[in-house]
């Protein structure tokens, strides 16, 4: 089935390749409105379909059957204007606001992270399922900084068939580290499932540190290879700020430190670099929507004052 | 008389078992609190050095400056925590004489072996701060632990007494003009 869904959209995208980019936010929101009404007209068609094969054949299955068969084709039909949307949105839109802000930038909407990179860090759960996209690499304040939107999923099977749970959806975001360290130290926000994160054998070289700042241990848990280096990244004013930031961020947070590098996992339930084709669009809520989706980047290195580099060793 | 006996020796079991994990648990915090320690002897003895390379560049652009004195009290084996904490005293003493005399001498403070050193003693500082938070958060731990009841009873029956905590003023960093 999935094998099924991927052919059907790498079609899709050559279609979509096939014509000229728009750049024009009027030319963007005509096509909204094309898409959109074209999804509604689906709809409504496929009740009328439904309802008069009801009509005929005077047997209720005939609704469901109608509805399935209308609303599959109106999906089929909107994919490639809505794919025509996401690209222009993306490709052109979000990408030169992200410009305006990123040095040595490369977006890529249709990439993600590799898995390996999350599974590394050893802080969730892999699950059976996993995707990314809206893979983003650049430089702001000079700190090397990458994200993307990771989803996460388990796929339960059972005799009434398979169903699947959510382990992460959210932003994977990736810092250059101000301060050097050799070992591995992981927090976790309360509030996090324990069934989300990751209990494997590995574990077992992590120990369970409690800092002094209580309000800081009654939001996050931290396991760490080294308590000493545990320490020395989270001091008082570290700490301070990671309370701050959990005060503003919708969702919970995990930090990973590894390899001299930051990982935060931002568990939210959303999809960055989105525009929901039933809402109007113009210049200003379009700015809003994508520079609000920037700032849940850079307010971690700003929050955080990743660009001190005070304590970084120069190479 | 026989189920009396029964609940006696299942209650002393219990007592038994309960001053074991307590004993454990002072034993562990104690390991614990000496490990920490160990922290901060590398910290100090990285301060230390890096503190008299600074002193070393320091005489070497300030030679005619007779009345400049650098005494560091050196680090010892098997030092108590209150003699370490008044090494580390010494050599807040002697960093506050350098930064002093840097600002007097713009030459030194542009010289790029002065500013790696001052970029190595930032980094030593806040290992030592970190070392220092750990000891102390770890002693706390078994100060509490010692201090409450009904712990205290195994402490005095085991002769434990109370840690010192590392006293350390906080690098107030914010005022020393780094200028890297």
């Amino acid at each position: 089935m999935y094998t099924i869904i991927y052919f059907f959209d790498i079609i899709i995208l050559v279609i979509v390749r096939f014509g000229d980019i728009i750049v024009s936010i009027e030319e963007l929101e005509k096509l909204r409105k094309k898409t959109a009404n074209l999804f509604r007209c689906g709809i409504i068609v496929s009740f009328i379909a439904a309802a008069i094969l009801f009509y005929i054949k005077r047997d209720t299955s005939y609704i469901f059957f109608g509805l399935f068969i209308g609303i599959a084709l109106t999906i089929i039909l909107v994919q490639i204007p809505q794919k025509k949307f996401r690209t222009a949105f993306k490709e052109y839109f979000v990408l030169n606001y992200l410009k305006t802000i990123f040095t040595d930038l490369i977006y890529k909407p249709e990439y993600g992270l590799d898995s390996s990179i999350i599974e590394n860090t050893n802080m969730i759960d892999m699950g059976d399922r996993y995707s990314s996209e809206d893979y983003m690499s650049g430089k702001y304040k000079g700190i090397n900084v990458v994200q993307a939107d990771v989803h996460i999923e388990e796929i339960d099977n059972d005799d009434e068939g398979s169903s699947s749970f959510t382990l992460f959806k959210g932003r994977w975001m990736i810092f250059e580290f101000n301060k050097t360290f050799k070992s591995n130290l992981q927090i976790y926000q309360k509030g996090i499932k324990s069934y989300n994160l990751n209990h494997s054998l590995s574990k077992k070289y992590y120990n369970k540190v409690t800092l002094e700042d209580q309000e800081f241990n009654n939001i996050f848990t931290v396991y760490a290879q080294n308590e000493h280096e545990a320490f020395y990244i989270l001091t008082p004013h570290f700490m301070e700020r990671m309370k701050n930031i959990s005060n503003n961020v919708r969702g919970s947070l995990l930090f990973c430190f590894i390899n001299n590098k930051l990982h935060i996992g931002l568990y939210d339930n959303n999809d960055s670099f989105e525009w929901n084709i039933f809402k109007k669009l113009d210049e200003n809520n379009l700015k809003n929507t994508i520079i609000s989706d920037i700032k849940a980047i850079t307010d971690f290195v700003d929050e955080l004052n990743l660009d001190n580099t005070l304590f970084k060793e120069e190479k | 008389m026989e189920t009396a006996l029964i609940v006696i020796g299942i209650v002393l079991l219990i007592i038994l078992i309960w001053l074991i994990s307590v004993s454990n648990k002072f034993n562990r915090l104690s390991i614990k609190v000496d490990e920490s320690i160990s922290g901060i002897d590398v910290a100090l003895t990285k301060r230390y050095d890096v503190l008299t390379k600074m002193i070393e560049v320091v005489k070497g652009y300030t030679k005619h400056e007779k009345e400049i004195m650098f005494k560091i009290v050196e680090l010892r084996n098997n030092m108590t925590i209150a003699e370490k904490s008044k090494v580390n005293e010494s050599m807040n003493e002697n960093f506050d004489k350098i930064q002093l005399l840097v600002e007097k001498y713009p030459v030194l403070k542009a010289s790029d072996n002065f500013k790696t050193l001052q970029k190595a003693i930032v980094d030593v500082e806040e290992h030592l701060q970190a070392a220092r938070r750990l000891y102390n958060a770890n002693v706390s731990l078994y100060n509490e632990l010692l201090l409450s009841f009904p712990s205290s009873i195994v402490a005095k029956f085991k002769g434990i007494t109370k840690r010192d905590f590392f006293a350390a003023k906080e690098v107030e960093r914010d005022n020393v003009d780094i200028n890297i």
